[in-house]
């Protein structure tokens, strides 16, 4: 068990968040890309190294997205089975009823009612985007279970758990490690308001369908956050087309004929030549309005039908949700500590005391 | 995405698929007293409705030809409808008419049909491997006409199911492995009896895509469905789809349905996906309220004249009884 964060403060209750989704990485880009499938066996798996992770710190409470896959009580009975098992105080977070994305924030509002320190997302930028829904003010750690993966670290499970539950006991200790995310605000009158983390695409469908997006003949306009020609989807067109600087984090992407070829990564294995009328940066606050017929498509997934004359006002706005960059809690906990980790041999239980 | 004209076709492909089991439950329990009493009436033996789960079959079947060929499961109307199948030849064949599609030999679960290609059968699963002989009939003609398989969640836990998709993914075969799951088979809650919550999962361990449609929705179906089926018919392998589907009505007419609530049965009702789907079209254009009218109007028109055909058919003479059967 890894000891105390320097200048813990220790606290009554750590509280960590853990939000798995079991059905990302299942939709047709498994078909029409080289999008790989994650089966439940993996996911399991990672959910039961983020766990082994948060409990190397003691005293640490887990609360979870109790969705219908079961995928932490399967990754707890996972932990118990070792020769070495391993305690954690794990339970369901309350209030967390519905399907889907809906279940997800009401499970990150219960997080935050919990006053969880930070949430382990383990899903796609979907599953992200519904957190920070729920809870606009979560420090997400986020680990790739999606398809494209814009917003998640490459950070090994259990590293994350055990940089997640170090923040949780002590998070002024590893304030340098987090830093705010953009998101976009999309607005379209008599609708709910829309949040999304990475980008919001005007596409020609006028039906949310297999929600995904893939073909790029039918994309019209995109707004990136960022852009980073190493991922694939709309934020690798960005980073391709000329990622945003810090002056203007937002890419405005405008798709058609005449004008600049691009070939960038669309999906998994899909390089595609996209040929973009416009590209400009946007910045903080900067109104931008897209207009119907089109379905709204916010990180990567069709979800808001636009019919003809109805507007979407959209702008990026610099409150989004924390990152918590796990690799800098690690060198930042071991640079504070000489003594190696201690290990002990303790029982895995799924209740807490 | 389909154009408003396969908007409006899937709309009715399920309409007509409602309308006809509607219609059938009517006919199905005249003289059943009590209701478990399936020798009794004008339609014998037991009856297996699919209501709820027509998006499945309207997706998929939008991409099809009458050449491509479709196994199907014991509740196959809804697939045998939207894959062309003659209602009136079916509705002799359920009533064990001399002019049904089998001679009146097969009843409702064991719809056969040369053209369009279909298939079906009784026993669970038995659809899955004859999908796979299709497309491996298929290849070997050189014919670029795939087969579908429908079949239930209950069925992927059958070692037929494992083996079909083994060969045809070795094979190379254009087979679409379509999974209804609508999270009972016959009684059994899905989670009593499966080990995993999606069975598109299990595509990853014979290497071919899984895609999981969560919603019941046409739309969803029909572009998945298209991948797949365009990805079969080049020769690039198989692929499995499930989709998360309701089955309103018990397993069989006159099931109590004493293993799920009435709470449960109510929101299946309330989330009827013919009437989302058709609120969908009214809001976007495609279908306005008076057309939706109208074709409810003409497939209710449609379905009572292949009732009526039925009642009216003779039945086969007894001395026919050892014709159009193997054994």
């Amino acid at each position: 068990m890894v000891g105390p964060a320097p200048g813990g403060r220790g606290r009554l209750m750590t509280v960590v968040g853990l939000v798995t989704h079991s059905g990302a990485a299942q939709d047709v880009r498994r078909i029409t890309s080289l999008a790989r499938t994650i089966d439940v066996h993996e996911r399991v798996n990672v959910t039961a190294r983020v766990l082994a992770g948060m409990a190397a710190v003691p005293g640490v409470r887990v609360l979870y997205l109790d969705e219908p896959t079961r995928l932490v009580e399967r990754a707890l009975a996972t932990l118990a089975a070792l020769p070495e098992a391993t305690t954690i105080d794990a339970r369901p977070a309350a209030g967390a009823e519905g399907r889907g994305a809906e279940q997800t924030r009401r499970a990150a509002a219960a997080l935050a009612g919990a006053e969880a320190a930070c949430v382990v997302t383990f899903g796609g930028d979907g599953t992200n985007r519904a957190v920070a829904a729920g809870w606009p003010d979560a420090v997400i750690v986020p680990l790739a279970g999606g398809t494209n993966n814009a917003f998640a670290q490459p950070v090994d499970p259990t590293a994350a758990g055990l940089a997640a539950a170090l923040y949780a006991e002590d998070p002024d200790a590893f304030a340098a490690a987090v830093r705010r995310a953009p998101r976009w605000l999309i607005a379209v009158p008599g609708r709910p308001r829309e949040t999304a983390l990475v980008d919001v695409a005007l596409v020609s469908d006028e039906w949310v369908g297999a929600h995904a997006v893939w073909d790029a003949g039918r994309l019209i306009e995109a707004l990136v956050a960022g852009g980073d020609p190493a991922v694939p989807g709309l934020a690798g067109v960005a980073g391709m087309a000329g990622p945003a600087d810090a002056a203007a984090p937002g890419v405005h992407l405008r798709f058609g004929r005449p004008g600049r070829r691009v070939l960038a990564p669309l999906g998994p294995g899909r390089l595609t030549p996209l040929w973009l009328r416009e590209t400009r940066h946007v910045g903080v606050g900067e109104p931008v309005t897209m207009r119907g017929p089109g379905t709204l498509a916010l990180d990567g997934e069709r979800e808001l039908v636009l019919r003809a004359g109805e507007e979407a006002r959209v702008h990026l706005s610099a409150d989004g949700p924390r990152v918590l960059d796990a690799a800098a809690v690690l060198r930042a906990h071991a640079r504070g500590r000489t003594e190696p980790p201690e290990t002990t041999r303790r029982r895995t239980t799924t209740g807490g005391p | 995405m389909p154009d408003d004209a396969v908007l409006r076709e899937m709309h009715r492909q399920m309409v007509r698929s409602r309308i006809f089991e509607e219609t059938l439950v009517g006919v199905y329990m005249e003289g059943k007293t009590p209701a478990f009493d399936i020798a009794a009436g004008p339609v014998p033996g037991e009856m297996h409705l699919s209501s709820g789960q027509e998006p499945v079959a309207a997706g998929v079947c939008a991409h099809l030809r009458p050449t491509d060929a479709v196994t199907a499961t014991h509740r196959p109307h809804h697939q045998a409808l939207a894959h062309g199948v003659d209602m009136k030849k079916m509705a002799a064949e359920i009533f064990g008419k001399e002019t049904g599609l089998g001679h009146g030999k097969g009843g409702h679960m064991h719809l056969f049909s040369k053209e369009p290609a279909f298939g079906c059968s009784g026993i669970v699963g038995e659809g899955i491997p004859t999908a796979v002989g299709h497309a491996l009939a298929f290849k070997k003609m050189g014919r670029d006409d795939i087969a579908v398989a429908f079949f239930g969640e209950g069925a992927a836990n059958q070692g037929a199911f494992h083996e079909s998709l083994n060969l045809a993914a070795l094979w190379g075969l254009g087979v679409v492995f379509v999974c209804e799951d609508n999270a009972w088979a016959i009684s059994v809650a899905k989670e009593k009896a499966t080990a995993i919550a999606n069975n598109s999962d299990r595509a990853a361990a014979y290497g071919i895509p899984g895609v999981l449609i969560p919603d019941n929705d046409p739309v969803a179906v029909y572009e998945a469905a298209g991948e797949a089926v365009a990805r079969a018919r080049r020769g690039a392998g198989p692929s499995l789809i499930e989709v998360k589907t309701d089955r309103l009505l018990g397993h069989f007419q006159g099931d109590a349905q004493a293993y799920r609530t009435a709470e449960q049965i109510a929101e299946l009702e309330d989330r009827d996906a013919i009437r989302t789907y058709e609120a969908r079209l009214a809001e976007s254009g495609v279908l306005s309220e008076e057309q939706a009218a109208e074709v409810w109007a003409s497939c209710r028109a449609e379905v009572e004249e292949a009732i009526a055909f039925a009642r009216s058919s003779p039945a086969p003479a007894p001395e026919a009884a050892l014709e159009h059967v193997f054994a």
